[in-house]
């Protein structure tokens, strides 16, 4: 795989697709962006349809390249395996299973704001089981402007997922290094992603109440988007890690907005994070991936935009850890979606992705 | 290893998936998609178990597990276990020890981390979950027996529930769907209630019928308006109903009101038991059209009857007709007969107001031909049909058309396409033969009432000419001969001579041939003395004249006198009935023909007989009575003379008497109602002066009349000239009563005398004269005459003097 970082979105940005499509030794093109004003449908979408390469890829708050964390411009990486790129844009519809028996590795960009961007991970898994290793993230912007934002080769599309599969072997690390505080916690009202009542009790209530049992800070209208970076919420899984969930808004009535399904009847727990803890998970996340991968592995990271924000200051370790492979590239994405063939594939908040994929 | 809160909480939020849904499918899907997220699991599936032991998947999840070799590794092993079992079942061993099958959970390891485990689903089936890297603890599954047994319990029932609803579904539509009129009716608390009826139900019986009455089950569906109808349906209606609430399937035949009059249905009813209780399905076939068909039917055999029975051609064509609706569902029925006059088939009857089907001559391109030719046809569809039939009036599209021999053609038509089947065509054929019999033997009869209508006008003709017109005048009509000429044998010239023709024959012939000697089929009829039927005069190579517009014919000849000849102009249109008619006509023609000759010669007998009587003898007699009497002035033999004048007197009475004779028969057939004592009056009156000793006394004990010939009193008259003449001595009394007995009214003349001779009234009696046997005169014989055309009777009594008796009935 080869990559390039375009500075600027405009011509560059197209010029460099072209030179990767005209580039006989590269048969797919993995775009990670920053949601730039200049990617539009209309800006972008004759370009992406005249490419003779199939491009997948999608819209990020930030992305990684050459170790740093870009807030603009784009990452264009040129893979040496063709990709089959599908775009799911209906929930409803099961997909058809179409196994290829090379097909090893599958990309996953969801559109973050997607209203079933759960049940198109879903649907992924139950059409597809652990038959590929899975890697990606939710893609949008973080302040919750929807927009179209993911790159395939019929163009820009938004409520969606795409999906790209290549015959690549690939090994996964997925952690995250948040802890228990509290709970379990019984979600006894939720629709969707939107947190109603906890316990009973207006979901915003109920959490305040927890964090303030459970730590030093008060939770106001004014403290929430701080403390909910550093306290989310935590769903249990049998023999792995707790799936996190991203609180990000309050509603009027007292509903906690999530990045992800909370399941009615479900019970959560209140997770806070530590520095140390986040950077080793980073670390073992890398580790996991490189463990028995080829050194010459392509290395791609999608981390969670609110593990940067919170670890703010030591996010550069964070992303040290997650870019210790040279040429490392990825993205700070809304959601992380990873599965290493030995689980259920689900869709993560706040979580270290690291994948070492060989051949690409 | 998870704790036991988080685990007993991880099971709580599987649970929480459990509940049966819309479909075993969705039940299934839900709850294994919580198993494999919960526990961490990368496939599962859910199995239901079979009646022979084998396993269905339900569901797979993710649908790719199917080629994951975990979920192959599983499901091979749960082959093997339902081998196992199936073995077990087969070895019909009770006992649980020695069975082969594995008991669940199977747990098993594939590869390199992978674990598989099949979990039993009682009553269900199986749950099959795998996992790659750690498999599941053990505490785990042992805690997914209670949540194993929900799901089962939740497959189970949402199966169940999916099997009911599919077989509600298959009724609902069935219900909906089927033609038929169709009703539930549930009952609670012993009232019936309909709880859906169909839309064939209410477009049959109308909403009259929502409800049951009380515990009826059957709906309120009336029978008829009639008393004892309705009596034997509440019969017919306790019956249904105690069969139901026995539980037990009725099937009935009943008689129901609907919206359009009544009908007849086939009542097929079940009871059911539901899960809510007692249900009761009826299905009502309606029966009605062959019910009527089964009757009609059975009632075909009297229908043909008057068919066969017709007594004459138009009733046979109208009962066809009629029997035809009844047996057929058309919408009309006609007739068409074959008019030999202008080779035209036109119609003779319908069961339409008017005739719908118009005639067709001979040069008209229809089936109609092919069909009198003898082919039953049938049209279902007339307006895109090739075959074109000109009518009127309704729509038409269906049209059986069927033969009625040489007669004609009977049409049934309809305004639907094809509706006529098979059954409706063979009872069309039946139908027509029945026609064509009924034609027939109304034919014969009509043709056989014709003969003799035309014989007595025959034998009545002043002579043969007269006669000969007579004939062919009515031949065309009475019998159906309109082409028909008579030949009269010439014996001068040895050859038949035409004698006249029909209209339609001389404008078909215009010119009739003479027939030589040896001439054609004609004369050897005539020579053989027997009727000819000629099918197709074409095809004869001894015919005088093979162009002949005439095809067939039938040649009758008329004993020694001639020959008759009847034509047609399609071959085979003569049949041997009409032979037999030709036959039966020639040979009354012979005997007429004779009758004519025979009184054209009493005529002339009777013109000399009474030129002579009136004439020539009463001429003679006078010429010689007054040589006689001139003879008896002069001459010395006066007493012979004398006796010549007594003599010719004697002749002039009896001329008198013979020309009142011959009056008398004349008028054979004439009466008048008249007084006895008039008739009595007038007797004594003409009766000639008594001799002066003899006393002639009359007693009239009666004002009765009698209906009598009007020579009664010149009967009477002769009574008295032969008291006179034979029984009254002189001093003598004659004496002439009339009396009445009971309704009788007897006229005497008595004398004392020794009466009339018993020679003479021998001859009376026999009413015969002969050579050696023969009366005085004719004196007695007019008597006799006028009291046999006054229709009375005459009797003598001889025991004490004479007694002539006339007895006559009183008007």
């Amino acid at each position: 795989m080869e990559a390039a970082y375009c500075r600027t979105t405009g011509s560059e940005f197209h010029a460099t697709l072209r030179e990767f499509d005209t580039d006989p030794d590269v048969d797919g093109l993995l775009v990670l962006a920053t949601p730039d004003g200049a990617f539009t449908p209309a800006a972008v979408d004759e370009t992406l349809r005249e490419l003779s390469t199939p491009v997948f890829g999608g819209l990020f708050p930030k992305v990684i390249y050459d170790g740093a964390a870009h807030a603009d411009g784009a990452v264009v990486a040129g893979i040496d395996v063709e990709p089959t790129v599908e775009t799911i844009a209906t929930a409803d519809e099961p997909l058809e299973a179409d196994t290829d028996g090379d097909d090893e590795t599958a990309f996953v960009f969801v559109d973050a704001y997607a209203d079933d961007g759960d049940q198109f991970v879903q649907q992924l898994f139950n059409a597809y089981g652990v038959a590929y290793t899975y890697i990606g993230g939710g893609a949008g912007t973080f302040d919750g402007d929807r927009r179209h934002c993911l790159f395939t080769p019929d163009g820009l599309v938004g409520d969606a997922a795409v999906v790209a599969m290549v015959a690549a072997e690939s090994t996964i690390g997925v952690e995250h290094g948040w802890t228990d505080i509290g709970g379990p916690f019984e979600i006894t009202s939720a629709d969707g992603r939107r947190l109603k009542t906890l316990d009973g009790q207006p979901a915003y209530d109920r959490y305040a109440a927890i964090i303030d049992a459970e730590t030093d800070r008060t939770v106001t209208t004014e403290t929430f988007a701080e403390i909910a970076t550093s306290h989310p919420f935590g769903i249990s899984r049998l023999g792995a890690e707790r799936i996190v969930r991203d609180p990000f808004a309050v509603d009027d009535d007292g509903s906690l907005r999530c990045f992800g399904d909370l399941p009615e009847g479900e019970f959560v727990h209140v997770l806070q994070g530590d520095p140390e803890t986040l950077v080793d998970a980073a670390d073992r996340a890398h580790a996991a991936a490189s463990e028995g991968a080829r050194t010459d592995s392509a290395v791609i990271t999608f981390d969670c935009l609110s593990r940067a924000r919170y670890l703010d200051g030591d996010f550069d370790r964070e992303l040290a850890a997650l870019s210790q492979t040279a040429n490392t590239i990825g993205a700070l994405t809304i959601g992380e979606v990873a599965n290493d063939g030995r689980g259920h594939l689900e869709y993560y908040n706040k979580t270290a992705v690291v994948g070492a994929i060989d051949g690409l | 290893m998870a704790d036991h809160p988080h685990r007993t909480q991880i099971l709580h939020e599987i649970s929480l998936a459990i509940s049966p849904a819309e479909t075993l499918e969705s039940t299934a899907e839900t709850a294994l998609q919580a198993y494999l997220q919960k526990l961490n699991c990368t496939v599962g599936g859910v199995f239901s178990r079979r009646e022979d032991g084998g396993y269905d998947r339900v569901i797979a999840r993710p649908a790719a597990a199917v080629d994951d070799p975990v979920y192959l590794a599983a499901r091979d092993r749960l082959v093997e276990r339902a081998a196992g079992d199936t073995k077990d079942d087969e070895s019909d061993t009770d006992n649980e020890a020695d069975t082969n099958a594995e008991s669940f959970p199977i747990v098993g390891e594939v590869g390199e981390g992978g674990h598989y485990y099949l979990f039993e689903l009682c009553e269900f089936g199986v749950l099959l979950l795998g996992t790659r890297g750690s498999g599941l603890p053990a505490a785990v599954i042992d805690a997914l027996g209670p949540l194993n047994d929900k799901l089962a319990t939740a497959c189970a029932a949402t199966a169940a529930e999916a099997t009911l609803r599919n077989e509600r579904r298959r009724f609902e539509a069935l219900f909906t769907t089927i033609q038929e009129p169709m009703v539930t009716v549930s009952l609670t608390d012993g009232q019936a209630t309909i709880t859906r009826r169909n839309e064939a139900f209410e477009t049959t019986f109308g909403d009259a019928t929502s409800t049951t009455e009380g515990s009826r089950l059957e709906p309120t569906i009336p029978a008829t308006d009639s008393e004892e109808t309705a009596r034997g349906d509440e019969t017919e209606t306790a019956d249904i109903d105690a069969q139901l609430t026995d539980g037990q399937p009725v099937t009935a035949e009943v008689s129901r009101q609907t919206t359009a009059g009544s009908g007849d249905f086939l009542l097929r009813a079940v009871p059911v038991t539901t899960a809510t209780g007692r249900e009761f399905f009826l299905l009502y076939v309606d029966i009605t059209d062959e019910k009527r068909r089964r009757r009609t039917l059975a009632s075909l055999y009297t229908e043909s009857q008057a068919v066969l029975t017709s007594e004459d051609r138009q009733a046979a064509c109208e009962r066809t007709i009629d029997t035809a609706m009844a047996v057929i569902d058309a919408s009309v029925a006609e007739v068409q007969l074959y008019d030999r006059a202008t080779d035209a088939l036109t119609p003779a009857a319908t069961t339409a107001d008017e005739p719908v089907f118009a005639a067709a001559s001979g040069d008209d391109e229809t089936p109609l031909w092919a069909v009198y030719g003898g082919e039953t046809r049938c049209i279902d569809q007339l307006s895109t049909a090739d075959d074109s039939i000109a009518h009127t009036g309704p729509v038409i599209e269906s049209v059986l058309l069927c033969p009625l021999s040489d007669h004609g053609v009977l049409v049934i038509a309809d305004e639907r396409p094809r509706a006529f089947d098979e059954t409706d065509i063979q009872l069309g054929r039946l139908l027509s033969t029945l026609g064509n019999i009924g034609l027939t033997r109304a034919q014969r009869t009509q043709s056989l009432e014709a003969v003799q209508a035309i014989t007595q006008e025959a034998v009545t003709a002043e002579a043969k000419p007269a006669m000969v017109d007579a004939v062919l005048e009515q031949l065309p009509t009475a019998l159906n001969f309109p082409i028909t000429g008579l030949w009269e044998y010439d014996q001068i010239d040895d050859r038949l001579t035409p004698l006249g023709m029909t209209e339609q024959a001389f404008d078909l012939l215009r010119s009739p041939p003479a027939f030589e000697r040896g001439d054609g089929i004609a004369w050897d009829a005539f020579e053989r003395g027997e009727t000819e039927l000629v099918g197709d005069i074409a095809a004869r190579p001894d015919a005088y004249n093979e162009n002949s517009a005439v095809r067939s014919e039938v040649i009758a000849p008329i004993g020694e006198f001639g020959i008759l000849m009847a034509g047609a102009v399609r071959p085979q249109n003569l049949t041997d009935a009409d032979r037999s008619i030709a036959d039966t006509l020639t040979s009354n023609l012979e005997t007429a023909i004779q009758l004519v000759d025979s009184r054209e010669e009493l005529q002339l007998l009777e013109a000399v007989f009474d030129r002579v009587l009136r004439h020539n003898l009463r001429n003679d007699l006078t010429v010689i009575k007054g040589y006689a009497n001139a003879i008896a002035e002069d001459c010395e033999t006066a007493a012979y003379a004398a006796d010549i004048i007594e003599h010719c007197e004697n002749l002039e009475r009896t001329a008198a008497n013979a020309r009142t004779m011959r009056e008398v028969v004349q008028t054979r057939e004439q009466r008048q109602q008249v007084d006895i004592d008039t008739v009595v009056a007038d007797a004594v009156e003409m009766a000639p002066d008594p001799p002066a000793a003899v006393d002639i006394s009359v007693d009239i004990e009666t004002a009765a009349t009698v209906l009598a010939h009007p020579k009664l009193p010149v009967a009477i008259t002769q009574l008295i000239e032969n008291a006179l003449e034979h029984a009254v001595d002189d001093d003598g009394e004659l004496r002439v009563t009339a009396t009445e007995a009971g309704d009788d009214v007897v006229i005497e003349v008595s004398d004392d005398g020794p009466g009339i001779p018993t020679t003479e009234l021998t001859v009376i009696d026999g009413h015969d004269e002969s050579a050696l046997e023969h009366g005085s005169g004719v004196g007695l014989w007019l008597i006799d005459r006028i009291v046999d055309y006054s229709d009375g009777q005459l009797t003598f009594d001889n025991s004490d003097g004479t007694t002539a008796r006339i007895t006559l009935g009183a008007a």
